[in-house]
């Protein structure tokens, strides 16, 4: 079943880091083709979640956990920018902060829960 | 497990068809088979069509309701979709006492000039009135971020008339040839 799950999740990531690569290219293509409509992200947010999921899943030796939730904390300061950067301008600094707050508090909450299972 | 491959399966299937119908979503609203989309801003909630009034020092917004322009010129920012050309700017407004009320388009990156048009009233509720302005997107001046500088200008407060005007919505029309599969060849055609 963890195995099934780590596939399934792993093809989720596959196809959204696609569809970001798609939407970068015509946003960069175009400026304003993809931001006028949809906020991107939403799709980082996606890979941000599924590659928790997937870490938890999975059941590798611990040097490649750990290695992973350096990757996975990385990915979510990273994620924490985009967001503070990519709300709108007009968006209260309180639910900014709480926003990225809450995906680097995520980020290291996951360790404990990955390194429980 | 036995269906393993198939639940795989299913879920690729999924996972796929829900990024399809992101990107081909955005790309409708970009370009809509009917040729116009439609879009609807508030003073206090800048969107990604409509960048705000400023400067701020003449303009006070009541949030929830309406921006009372206190003196002009007043400017905000339009979004200028590339595959559109034309956009209708319709200001619900409340008037005050100002004989003159128009609406205008930078007309050149170089100069700070704009393109004036008086707002022809095309509706009203109670004392607020509709009146709305078509400009020709390609005969506007079009900035890096694909955003035209837009002018409300009320020429008689220059001569003293302070009596401010209210605007409470600002809808945006724009406008392209409807997409058809003719077109669609037409289009291709033209870039061979």
């Amino acid at each position: 079943m963890k195995r099934l799950l780590e596939k399934i999740f792993t093809d989720a990531w596959r196809v959204g880091f696609v569809t970001l690569l798609v939407l970068l290219i015509l946003e960069v293509l175009q400026k304003g083709f993809v931001s006028r409509f949809f906020n991107v992200n939403w799709v980082i947010l996606f890979l941000f979640a599924v590659s928790v999921i997937i870490l938890s899943v999975t059941s590798r030796k611990q040097e490649e956990r750990r290695s992973g939730y350096a990757s996975l904390q990385m990915l979510g300061v990273v994620a924490a920018l985009i967001v503070w950067i990519g709300l709108p301008d007009d968006l209260r600094v309180f639910w900014r902060a709480v926003a990225s707050g809450g995906i680097l508090v995520l980020a290291l909450l996951s360790w404990p829960l990955i390194n429980n299972r | 497990m036995k269906h393993a491959k198939h639940i795989r399966n299913a879920f690729l299937a999924g996972w796929i068809l829900i990024a399809a119908t992101l990107v081909i979503g955005i790309a409708l609203k970009n370009l809509p088979p009917d040729g116009q989309l439609a879009t609807t801003a508030f003073p206090g909630e800048p969107s990604a069509f409509f960048a705000g009034f400023r400067p701020e020092q003449r303009v006070s917004v009541i949030p929830d309701a309406y921006a009372v322009l206190e003196d002009e010129p007043i400017y905000f920012a339009m979004a200028a979709p590339p595959f559109f050309h034309r956009a209708t700017v319709r200001l619900e407004y409340l008037n005050e006492g100002q004989p003159k009320v128009e609406l205008g388009g930078r007309a050149s990156l170089d100069e700070w000039r704009f393109e004036l048009k008086p707002l022809e009233t095309v509706g009203s509720d109670r004392e607020w009135l509709a009146g709305e302005a078509s400009f020709d997107l390609g005969a506007l001046a079009v900035d890096r971020r694909g955003e035209v500088q837009m002018v409300v200008s009320m020429p008689d407060m220059q001569k003293g008339n302070y009596a401010p005007v209210k605007v409470r919505r600002i809808d945006i029309l724009y406008e392209r040839e409807p997409v058809t599969p003719t077109s669609i060849i037409e289009a291709i055609r033209k870039r061979l």
